[in-house]
């Protein structure tokens, strides 16, 4: 191969590939040349001279992180010379950094309270610094074999400051920067290797952190040193995962003592599906929950207190490699959170009260016999594994014999699907995350990435950043991702769909597509289509939607062309109405363009919840089975009963709206909630809470007590993603295998195992599960993209379905050489309706994009403010200056239907005539919505503040 | 095209909508933060918060990339100088002329260390690096104007007089 070049290094004889480092070299073939500034995921940087060489022929000991390898080059990285420069530029580097223990022999035997015979402070000790163990300065000392002759410093002040016992912060005396959320910074301890600015920068596109001048040297710093949440930090951590030393480190691994082990597993926040390891303290490996199965002993006590105290995104995980958010990062407290149910709770005199799983099992078995059939529903959550939600729907038809089955998320993220598998025959995103930041163009839609799916959006960032790809961002209001953007398209509030049927108009009219004729040889709906574009013409589409005709044309023209053009819409809360016919509109420009079946190209729905796909598959919907074979088939409902051996109702059930209007009817009178609390999460609480109050019998399966468990008769504590082992099918299609790292705490279990119980309390056959595992056997049986799926093959990387067989490596590109149905039918576009400004509500309400100091961690996160985050609703100076509003004013946002107060950020990232509203409060902007769409609103001064 | 400021900085009455616009020639060019910079200082004798934020703005950066930048030149201040502008040279000769205990003094006699300015917004003290009078050494500009040989007492005297010219004027 002409790219392969023959080096060698301390007389070893090596081969590698030209456009490599010589450290990279070295690294690859395990040989050491220490380093300090280098990062795998980032640009070399050559600022710490850790990783000098000798290169024959060469003057100087060049830095190998930065030196290119050639062809016959010989290096020796462990000459004398060499290691001498290794020794003394460590010396440099560790000289402002507590160093006592650094060049001490016997430091991984000190304890805290020993005595040191070398006089190093007590808060100089390596042994008091949360990195201790882990830490890559340590070990590059101890790789170089740093022995110091002398003190470095030998400095008056700072031997006075030592008996004064201060913090650690000594040698460069400055102070810790302990005001920031979630995390801590002591510059104290830093070598300025530039690292968590390089991630910053490079790795997440954000730079909110730099190299800043102070008189006393160089350090790291945010503009005016601001607190990072007034900087534009979003929290996403990867600064501390590249730290080598203590410098910047997690409140939580600062407080709760040192990792004894890690393990990994799935993020269990959205989506994305983020690989992350965790750091566990807690000596015992957990063990596998089903040996609680034998007998009826089935209360067992609380073991060891495992305690995740950190969370990293791993290199290897398919879906982040390396990434992940503040969600992932900062949002697992809640396993460990008080608030944690411990035991099963019955309701007795009108109580909750603790119980037993023999008692609430037993209790169960004889009440759920009573009501069989229609009058019972299951609701289950896209929170939960897959495991929970295919043994919940099978528990409901096969035991219960009732299709009663749904999840809240399920309707919009169904016609989504439905949309889909329309359109291209299979109902899933079409291509990997990964693969967006190699798209030459990527047209973005919908609501904020950076706040749905921020990994995705870093992937959107880096395709421009790297490769210089050309984002087309179509957004009301200016957010993160526009700044990164070629073009953005600022249009009205709701009128994505408008825009997509303009540039439909637009690649038609210019010719970008071929000719009906051409176009109809590969597509079925052509005329239909035509059709229906009839009314989109440019005039009126910027007229509907304020983009310019010029600028539609810009952009129909990036997306036709460029080599690989995806498309990535993303539904937030005001869009979810509006996004299945928004979807179908891009599908039909991904097909009419081709820009499909390609890497890099395809169509991602970017949803909220982390397993939608996943509760789809599994069937959990009331007219659906699981492989989404619909009830009312005979055939589709006889591969099933074969499996399953037992008959299955044949009417498609209640829908979660039906159910709650059944309950308060009388007509249903059992309900089992898996993990969603359906109270808090409705725009009407009032009338949930008084159809689940009529109920008979209310199961309630969650982690706390929510508002939903308090009104139930009986509620079984269930455990959390890192007590459970199971799979989530995240938003490409890829199931993961989410692992058991900590044992459940106190007597909850994993959802699946409860349901098992609860099946073979009531005699029913087809439960006797005793492994996570075993149950994804069954689903690969019944449900055929799983089919060749099976817990051994999900170990290191999931597999993206279809994966119809054992041998199949899975689909990570779909409708490659063609689309999956044969030809991809078009849909015609639906005539959609903005919400129009009238007179009594003159503004468009749409979602704001995040402030710089808001970001949004799940409630119950340990080291995180659980107040509710005030709401913003961000409107244009010409809008205010007539409303008389200032920044920081008090507003109610009123609606047909409902209203919320905010405060008023005055701004002109946002159109006159729109106002932007952070959605921080679920249910309110539910309510204010009304399960419209975007809707339109006024805005009146309000007294006092929100 | 402003995204949100979080917070307002006294003493910082900066006209972002004019300064965005006298900068728009730099628009998006991640560059060139040292002519914007320059720009804003000589707009408003120095670099305010909220002026930084308008550059980053326009660079399509955020603010700490262009307040890194800046923090490497000496020539950018971050806050309002002083009503006086007390400049020490500590070039060559200047230094061995005895700059560094007259910085000392200085810093002692005002309270304040080099770069930062007086609580009472009256003195800022600096060091420039050789403005040309080498002979007369120690040198110190005082509102740009060179003074010579300035022992450490007799710089104790200069700020005693512009003191009592403060304090008769009111
Ligand atoms: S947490 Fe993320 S955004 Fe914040 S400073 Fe670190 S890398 Fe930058
Ligand atoms: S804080 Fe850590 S990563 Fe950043 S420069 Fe200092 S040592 Fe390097
Ligand atoms: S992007 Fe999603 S999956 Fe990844 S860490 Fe954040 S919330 Fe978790
Ligand atoms: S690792 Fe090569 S210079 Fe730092």
């Amino acid at each position: 191969m002409a790219d392969e070049i023959a080096v060698t290094i301390d007389g070893k004889p090596l081969r590698a590939r030209r456009g490599m480092t010589v450290y990279e070299v070295a690294r690859e073939n395990n040989l050491y040349i220490p380093t300090l500034c280098w990062d795998p995921t980032l640009k070399p940087f050559g600022a710490c001279r850790m990783c000098l060489v000798q290169i024959e022929g060469q003057r100087g000991f060049p830095a190998s992180c930065t030196t290119p390898a050639a062809d016959g080059m010989v290096i020796r990285t462990n000459t004398p010379e060499v290691d001498q420069l290794h020794h003394d530029n460590l010396e440099l580097l560790v000289a402002e950094h507590p160093h006592g223990c650094l060049h001490c022999h016997r430091r991984k035997h000190c304890g805290p309270f020993d005595i040191c015979l070398r006089d190093v402070g007590v808060t100089d000790r390596c042994v008091v610094c949360p990195k201790d163990k882990q830490c890559e300065l340590q070990r590059t000392c101890e790789d170089v074999g740093l022995h110091l002759r002398r003190p470095l410093k030998e400095d008056r002040a700072l031997e006075a400051a030592v008996w004064e016992v201060r913090p650690v912060s000594l040698y460069r005396q400055l102070e810790a920067e302990r005001q920031d959320p979630l995390f801590g910074r002591d510059y104290n301890l830093c070598i300025v290797c530039g690292r968590c600015v390089r991630a910053c920068d490079e790795q997440r596109g954000i730079s909110c952190i730099s190299l800043v001048h102070r008189d006393r040297g160089t350090i790291i710093g945010t503009a005016f040193n601001l607190p990072l949440n007034q900087s534009g930090c979003e929290f996403c951590g990867a600064c501390i995962d590249a730290c080598p030393t203590g410098a910047i480190m997690e409140f939580s691994a600062m407080s709760q003592g040192k990792a004894e082990r890690s393990a990994t597993t799935i993020c269990p926040h959205c989506p994305v599906g983020c690989q992350l390891r965790l750091d566990i303290r807690g000596q015992e490996e957990a063990a596998p929950v089903p040996g609680l199965m034998q007998g009826r002993d089935r209360g067992h006590p609380a073991r060891g207190e495992d305690q995740i105290i950190r969370s990293s995104p791993t290199l290897t995980g398919p879906a982040n490699m390396g990434e992940a958010c503040h969600r992932g990062k900062f949002g697992l407290g809640y396993v460990s959170s008080p608030q944690r149910l411990t035991r099963p709770l019955l309701r007795k005199d009108g109580q909750l009260v603790e119980s037993t799983w023999f008692e609430a099992l037993d209790y169960l078995a004889l009440e759920l016999a009573k009501h069989r059939g229609e009058a019972f529903g299951a609701v289950g959550s896209a929170r939960a594994t897959n495991e929970a939600n295919y043994l919940l729907q099978k528990f409901a038809r096969t035991i219960m014999a009732s299709n009663n089955v749904d999840h809240p998320g399920r309707q919009s993220y169904a016609a989504l699907m439905e949309g889909l598998d329309e359109a291209l025959g299979l109902p899933g995103s079409t291509n990997p995350t990964q693969e967006l930041q190699r798209a030459a163009m990527a047209l973005v839609l919908g609501a904020d990435v950076m706040q749905v799916q921020p990994v995705v959006g870093v992937q959107l960032k880096r395709a421009a950043m790297l490769n210089g790809a050309k984002l087309v961002v179509v957004s009301p209001v200016q957010s993160e991702l526009s700044r990164y953007a070629a073009l953005w398209l600022r249009n009205r509030p709701g009128t994505e769909g408008v825009v997509a049927a303009g540039l439909l108009r637009a690649i038609l009219d210019e010719g970008l597509a071929g000719d009906a004729a051409a176009l109809a040889q590969r597509l079925e709906g052509v005329p239909e289509l035509l059709a229906s574009l009839a009314a989109f013409d440019a005039a009126s589409v910027e007229r509907t939607s304020g983009v310019s005709r010029d600028s539609l044309v810009q952009a129909a023209r990036l997306y036709a062309q460029s080599p690989a053009s995806a498309i990535v819409y993303c539904v937030g809360s005001a869009h979810r109405s509006q996004a299945p016919s928004d979807l179908q509109a891009l599908t039909d420009l991904a097909l009419v363009t081709g820009q499909l079946g390609r890497p890099s190209t395809g169509v991602y729905a970017l949803a909220d919840l982390t397993n939608l796909q996943g509760a789809y598959d599994m069937g959990m919907a009331p007219d659906r089975l699981p492989g989404g074979r619909a009830v009312a088939n005979p055939a589709g409902r006889f591969a099933v009963e074969q499996v399953w051996g037992h008959h299955l109702p044949t009417r498609p059930g209640l829908g979660l709206p039906g159910m709650l209007a059944a309950g308060t009817q009388g007509r249903l009178k059992a309900l089992y909630v898996l993990g969603e609390d359906l109270v808090e999460e409705a725009p009407d609480p009032g009338a949930v809470t008084a159809a689940l109050s009529k109920l008979s019998l209310l199961i309630v399966q969650d982690s706390t007590l929510t508002s939903t468990a308090k009104l139930a008769h009986v509620v079984l504590p269930a455990a959390t993603f890192a007590e459970s082992d199971g799979t989530f099918t995240n938003g490409e299609r890829r199931v993961q295998r989410l692992n058991q790292v900590v044992a459940p705490r106190g007597q909850s279990r994993p959802d699946w195992w409860i349901i098992c119980q609860l099946a073979q309390e009531l005699e029913g056959r087809g439960f006797a599960f005793r492994h996570a595992s075993q149950v994804l056997q069954e689903i690969a049986m019944t449900t055929p993209p799983y089919g060749g799926i099976s817990w051994e093959r999900l170990e290191q990387q999931g597999l993206q379905w279809p994966c119809p067989s054992p041998d199949h490596p899975g689909t990570p590109i779909l409708h490659q050489g063609q689309v999956a149905r044969g030809k991809g039918k078009l849909a015609p576009i639906a005539l959609l309706t903005p919400p129009t400004p009238d007179s009594r509500f003159p503004f468009v309400l749409t979602t704001a994009a995040r402030a710089l100091e808001q970001f949004q961690l799940p409630a119950g996160t340990k080291w995180f403010d659980a107040r509710p985050l005030p709401e913003w609703v961000e409107l244009h100076p010409q809008d205010a200056a007539r409303l008389g509003l200032a920044s920081d004013d008090p507003v109610r946002v009123v609606s047909p239907t409902g209203q919320v107060t905010a405060r008023a950020k005055v701004s002109d990232g946002i159109s006159p005539g729109v106002v932007g509203l952070t959605f921080h409060q679920e249910r309110s902007a539910a309510r204010l919505l009304g399960g419209r769409g975007a809707t339109a609103v006024r805005l009146e001064k309000a007294t006092a503040a929100g | 095209m402003s995204r949100p400021s979080p917070i307002e900085r006294p003493g910082a009455a900066v006209d972002t909508a004019g300064l965005a616009a006298s900068l728009s020639q730099y628009r998006g060019q991640r560059g060139a933060a040292v002519p914007a910079l320059e720009a804003v200082q000589a707009r408003y004798g120095y670099v305010p918060y909220q002026a930084l934020v308008v550059v980053a703005e326009t660079l399509g950066v955020l603010p700490a990339e262009v307040f890194g930048v800046a923090s490497f030149y000496e020539e950018f201040r971050f806050a309002p100088p002083g009503a006086h502008v007390i400049a020490v040279c500590t070039g060559t000769s200047c230094h061995l002329a005895g700059a560094q205990q007259l910085l000392a003094a200085l810093e002692g006699e005002l309270g304040i260390k080099t770069g930062q300015t007086t609580a009472d917004g009256q003195f800022t003290l600096t060091q420039v690096s050789c403005p040309g009078p080498c002979a007369i050494g120690p040198v110190l500009m005082m509102d740009g104007e060179p003074q010579a040989r300035v022992t450490p007492d007799a710089a104790r005297r200069m700020l005693a007089t512009l003191r009592s010219a403060r304090s008769a004027q009111g």
